[in-house]
């Protein structure tokens, strides 16, 4: 007989434990997950409605609906809120606790209690950053970088939102000892490195960065919030200190940072790509070993962010060749996906679909990329809505189509329901023509030299930046055309068997929702991830 | 109150570790401005304040640890004191042009060339002499006070160093005044040696005598910048570490250098060698902070080993730790 554990979908209370507690002091790795996923959609949704504030204050050059101060205060919130509370913790935080012990075989993470105190770190961290915005001498308007010496010696509330930043890398960090460790200690017997699958490894990839790449932002931002205490003078020339220093620092994480955001959301695609062209996944290994790639190459590329800083020539070229080198294992993934499309039977299914954005989107934001990582052209378009546009490209189109991916994919799996198709379907063309006219037009602003950061810009900008605005409004629709697909199933019976999509790697042998208790005995028999004969559609 | 204790920890602990990133900034800033000075003023400009003495002052031997020593400071009128760190011009005197003072040339080359007599009065070149890690000490023989005072302290000093006298390195004082000869320096040896009851080895300490042209070339080679007032001269207390390729790799302040920045100063100066690799590791932990004129804990290169040692074992333990057993269910 078994226990109410072993049968009872983890959406669903355990008899004799419910309310909120049994889910914010939950220990469970699925609860967490979804814990998670509530808060990052929330933090997406102050983001955007940030975002779109800000393309309708630059609709028209001058002030439109707010003033400089206010669209300062804008940018710096929405790269706060974006980077460090949606973008970060997105796709390992949320999907990764839900997913990764199910696709090993284990129980749960390593360290259950350390994975909810995660949570309530990054919470935290969310409740201070908001905090910042209405205390102190007003929201910070330093934009998410806190480049100093402006951050040092504005009046905004920088003090607080750096402390908020602190807080939230110890939450990233921990996640990532949490996942390193269940991916080498808990893998069920027969699970091999060689079985693992890649969104496995892209999660492995990503907590080494998480990491190693973490405690510098920590340090960094201590240092601001130091530097604005007491004002030692590290980052200060006149007192023998040196602001490129700061840079350097800020870099070293937040590069590495752009790969915590993207390499999950590589590993989502490398799951949904061969489960619906029912093919084999091309190259297995060079696609795991490409994001140990990445992880490792991506941390020696930092100070391509500063080539107009004045660092020495010697360095410029350095890291300058060091970042098309990394450019080699983003393209060994993209031309592997591509390759397992090949002669596949694809279905083309909503996650499909937004796997196949993320490939584009993605692959004119990296080639974009070099342009800024050459050192000559980087020159002409840096700090130009160039830069914008590029990193739009790969954050919200890569790791932004990731997370929506994965959305579409494993929601079945979440839920147990499945989602109006039609509508998701209606969201993606929405989502994909609203993106290219809000973030495209950029491109071109930027190559002009139409510089980031001004909420107001000469005449001439004026078509692109409209064209820009008009693309804003279409990708909401998309947005609100995509959650309400998702979301209006949410009430119905929980009718969708184990594998609606016929997928091979072992959350798909689970019930959809799975119940509280999962592997309590490791699986019997691993099969590879990729290998998709005799496995039945389940609907 | 633990959990803000623990906070308070967490904050304070990076401080260090920039603080020494910043003072290493502020190392390269100061370098690259040396540089440039030499590229650009040449010897018009003083990179380093110049620390001289008048001949009459009474100069407390107390090597500052900051700055250069800087005998001026005390009672002496015809110079006026001179705060560390400040570009300043040597006050005129009646007699001579030439700047006093230190230009660094670290990274340059002395002067191989230049022709001096030994303490026997044959004729040898500087390149001929510095066959090994050398410290280079000039000085004149009838000085009245910082020369012997510095040459004293050394004799205190060398026995402490950690290295072999005459093999590892040497000590190569030269005289900057034309009018000694070698039998003064044969006797300053004798001297200086009697000091240390013989223990020391001839080998390990030259005395180099030589004409005006001769000592300019050197001392140009150096940076060295000192004039003749009357029988006495106006010279800064510095000796120089020199690789035994000829690269001047340190300079060393005041009137007593400690045994520990000899020791540091002539290892490095050996790096030019293979065979010095426990004392390598000593140099891969202390750094030349020319602006302290020092040498510094290199606390960066410390803890990045530490951290990276730490990793290691961390994926190595996760390595050879395996899976984690799991206990059969009833």
């Amino acid at each position: 007989m078994p226990s109410p554990g072993e049968t009872v979908p983890f959406l669903d209370p355990l008899p004799g434990r419910s309310g909120i507690t049994s889910w914010i002091f939950s220990t469970d790795h699925k609860r967490i997950g979804m814990l998670y996923l509530w808060c990052i959609l929330a933090m997406f949704a102050v983001g955007v409605v940030i975002g779109v504030l800000m393309r309708l204050e630059l609709i028209a050059p001058g002030r439109t609906i707010m003033g400089a101060q206010a669209y300062n205060a804008m940018f710096t919130l929405h790269g706060v809120v974006m980077v460090f509370l949606f973008v970060i913790p997105g796709i390992p935080a949320a999907f990764g606790n839900i997913l990764l012990p199910l696709q090993i075989g284990a129980e749960d993470v390593s360290f259950p209690r350390l994975n909810i105190f995660s949570w309530w770190l990054y919470l935290t961290g969310a409740a201070l950053a908001v905090t910042s915005l209405f205390t102190g001498g007003g929201p910070p308007d330093t934009g998410w970088t806190f480049y100093v010496p402006f951050s040092e010696r504005t009046t905004t509330n920088v003090s607080l939102a750096v402390v908020a930043v602190f807080i939230l890398g110890f939450s990233s960090i921990l996640t990532g000892l949490n996942f390193i460790t269940t991916i080498h200690r808990l893998r069920a017997p027969k699970m091999s490195w060689g079985k693992l699958p890649l969104f496995v490894w892209s999660l492995y990839a990503t907590a080494w960065i998480q990491l190693l790449a973490t405690p510098v932002l920590g340090v960094t931002v201590a240092l601001v919030f130091i530097e604005r205490l007491l004002g030692i003078g590290l980052f200060d020339p006149a007192k023998g200190g040196d602001p490129l220093l700061y840079q350097h620092l800020f870099w070293i994480y937040s590069h590495p940072a752009v790969y915590i955001m993207i390499v999950p959301a590589m590993g989502v695609i490398s799951e949904v790509i061969p489960a619906f062209a029912r093919k084999s996944i091309f190259g297995y290994k060079a696609i795991a070993v490409s994001s140990l790639a990445i992880a490792f190459a991506g941390s020696l590329v930092w100070a391509h962010h500063m080539f107009t800083s004045g660092m020495s020539d010697t360095a410029v070229l350095v890291f300058s060749f060091l970042t098309f080198v990394v450019a080699i294992p983003s393209a060994v993934k993209v031309f592997n996906w591509v390759a397992t499309l090949y002669k596949g039977s694809i279905h083309l299914e909503p996650p499909l679909l937004f796997a196949l954005g993320f490939i584009f989107l993605f692959s004119v934001g990296g080639l974009t990329g070099l342009v800024l990582g050459s050192a000559g052209t980087d020159i002409h378009v840096h700090d130009t809505y160039f830069v914008v546009a590029h990193f739009h490209y790969v954050i919200f189109g890569g790791t932004g189509f990731g997370l929506f991916a994965a959305m579409h994919f494993w929601f079945p799996k979440i839920f147990g329901r499945m989602y109006d198709r039609k509508l998701a379907n209606a969201s993606w063309y929405l989502l994909v023509g609203g993106f290219n006219m809000l973030y495209f037009p950029m491109f071109l602003i930027g190559l002009m030299g139409m510089p980031r950061r001004y909420y107001d810009y000469l005449p001439m900008y004026q078509t692109g930046h409209m064209i820009s605005t008009a693309g804003s409004w279409v990708l909401v629709a998309g947005l609100v055309t995509m959650f309400w697909g998702l979301s209006k199933c949410l009430y119905g019976p929980r009718t969708v068997g184990a594998n609606p999509w016929g997928a091979a790697t072992l959350e798909w042998t689970l019930p959809s929702p799975p119940p509280h208790l999962t592997f309590l005995d490791p699986p019997d028999e691993v099969p590879s991830p990729y290998s998709y004969a005799g496995v039945k559609r389940d609907a | 109150m633990r959990p803000i204790i623990l906070l308070l920890v967490f904050l304070l602990l990076p401080a260090p570790l920039a603080a020494q990133t910043g003072v290493r900034q502020a190392r390269e800033a100061a370098q690259a401005l040396t540089a440039q000075e030499q590229a650009t003023a040449g010897q018009a400009e003083q990179a380093v304040p110049p620390a001289e003495h008048s001949g009459h002052d009474v100069p407390a031997a107390q090597p500052a640890s900051g700055a250069a020593a800087d005998h001026s400071m005390h009672a002496a009128p015809d110079a006026p004191p001179q705060a560390p760190h400040v570009h300043q011009e040597p006050a005129p005197t009646a007699e001579g042009t030439q700047d006093v003072g230190v230009t660094e040339k670290l990274g340059g080359y002395i002067a191989a060339e230049a022709a001096f007599r030994d303490e026997t009065g044959r004729p040898v070149t500087i390149g001929q002499i510095i066959d090994k890690p050398t410290i280079v000490v000039p000085i004149y023989f009838s000085c009245p006070n910082v020369c012997a005072i510095i040459q004293s302290s050394l004799t205190q000093v060398l026995p402490d160093v950690a290295l072999t006298p005459g093999v590892d390195f040497q000590v190569v004082s030269v005289s900057f005044d034309e009018t000694d000869t070698p039998e003064l320096a044969a006797n300053q040896r004798r001297n200086y040696l009697a000091a240390m009851d013989f223990k020391y080895p001839e080998s390990g300490w030259r005395f180099l005598t030589g004409d005006e042209k001769n000592i300019r070339l050197l001392t140009d080679s150096l940076g060295f910048g000192f004039r003749r007032s009357g029988r006495d001269f106006l010279h800064p207390v510095v000796v120089m570490a020199v690789s035994p390729k000829g690269k001047i790799v340190r300079y060393l302040y005041g009137t007593k250098p400690l045994a520990f920045d000899l020791t540091m100063a002539a290892t490095e100066a050996g790096r030019e060698q293979i065979g010095l690799s426990v004392k390598r590791v000593l140099a891969y932990c202390f750094s030349y902070d020319p602006a302290g004129k020092r040498y510094a804990f290199n606390f960066m290169k410390i803890t990045a080993t530490g951290i990276l040692f730490i990793l290691g074992v961390l994926l190595v333990s996760l390595l050879l730790a395996g899976r984690k057993k799991r206990r059969p269910r009833n």
